[in-house]
């Protein structure tokens, strides 16, 4: 088959692919995020001992236009706001222990999925709020721009 | 990696998170929590729910005798407690004696739970009870500094909290120990600790000589 002909077979599939498939999303992780939630997921995320509830981190991917970033309101010690992401009725919140720069986050969050198309979140499940949504808490987001990971938490502190 | 100590909800290398409201929901609900390090990590919730379940069922030292504070017998449930809780995870041949911990106090903040004293070395401030100051504060938390375990992940705004304050100073305790053990290359004796805690050289310092005859008096 000449080039010619292969070139536009090749564009159109992706145009097809990127349309028709979510999991197209997908393809921004590599070998080492799969291995990553493998070593991970050697214990559960989160835990209910009394309840015998256990929660494994999972990667999700969405289309960048599909989520929502926002300030979900909580009373942890004192009623604040902590940085959340809405996907498909998923609140991905990151977790209230610690005193987090809102701003900072957000701001590090924006410049993440600025240009990208893909966005990966790397959560574990808690609990359904009502039928269509759930509460799921944040380790790690991937985009096309890198990553954003809970362990840098220091970066983020407030002053 | 040895056994979770009893007190604690959650598994080892876990972490509390109590039930909270969120606007929008009915609720999160109480977990456990893994800490990205896998290592021990006590949050403030954890050390709340420690002491009020268990501590006021305890007994023995420290004394109940002021001291000649208006206030000095009125941490002695939360010393003993967190004293015996980190004794439990340490296991030092010579445990650290409650009293130790309420002469210190004595002589640090006078039992005076929200007195905020400038850092000797100018890096910020002394917090509480047990005066831990900023750099302390980081320190204990960080997964990333000297410690190797067992962490105290406590805000410093809370370091007025008594409960707080104790649980993060007598942690320090332990690390101070292991540093001026490593210094002399031996088991540093709990008064040699108390000596490099408050930062003096040696043990006929007044401040020293107030804290030994305080612990004396504790001991009688």
């Amino acid at each position: 088959m000449s080039l010619k002909k292969i070139i536009p077979i090749f564009f159109i599939s992706f145009f097809l692919v990127s349309f028709i498939s979510p999991d197209i999303h997908y393809l921004l992780l590599d070998e080492s995020d799969y291995e990553f939630m493998r070593e991970d997921n050697k214990s559960p995320a989160l835990s209910i001992p009394d309840d015998n509830f256990k929660s494994y981190n999972k990667w999700q991917c969405f289309d960048v236009g599909e989520v929502q970033f926002l300030l979900a309101e909580i009373d942890y010690n004192g009623w604040r706001q902590i940085p959340s992401i809405i996907a498909r009725g998923m609140s991905f919140d990151i977790d209230p222990d610690i005193n987090w720069d809102v701003e900072k986050v957000s701001t590090s969050w924006s410049s993440l999925i600025d240009g990208s198309r893909s966005i990966c979140i790397f959560g574990a499940y808690l609990q359904n709020d009502d039928d269509e949504n759930s509460s799921w808490y944040i380790q790690k987001i991937k985009t096309q721009n890198g990553y954003w990971d809970r362990i840098d938490y220091d970066q983020f502190l407030k002053e | 990696m040895g056994a979770q100590h009893p007190w604690r909800i959650c598994p080892l290398g876990e972490h509390w998170r109590k039930p909270h409201p969120k606007k929008g929901t009915r609720g999160v609900r109480g977990h456990c929590v893994k800490n990205p390090s896998k290592k021990d990590q006590l949050y403030s919730d954890e050390l709340y729910e420690i002491a009020e379940k268990y501590f006021s069922k305890l007994k023995g030292a420290p004394i109940s005798q002021t001291l000649g504070y208006p206030q000095g017998n009125k941490f002695d449930e939360l010393i003993r407690g967190w004293c015996k809780y980190w004794n439990e995870i340490f296991l030092p041949l010579t445990p650290l004696d409650p009293n130790l911990v309420k002469a210190l106090i004595a002589t640090e903040s006078g039992f005076r739970a929200t007195v905020k004293i400038k850092d000797g070395k100018g890096q910020g401030y002394a917090t509480g009870l047990m005066q831990i100051t900023d750099t302390t504060q980081k320190i204990l938390a960080d997964e990333k500094g000297e410690l190797k375990d067992h962490y105290v992940n406590i805000d410093q705004k809370v370091l007025t909290n008594p409960n707080f304050n104790i649980a993060a100073g007598v942690r320090w305790l332990f690390r101070k120990r292991e540093i001026v053990s490593s210094k002399l290359r031996r088991e540093a004796s709990w008064e040699e600790t108390i000596l490099f805690y408050k930062g003096y050289k040696d043990l006929n310092h007044p401040q020293m000589k107030k804290l030994l005859n305080l612990y004396q008096r504790l001991n009688k």
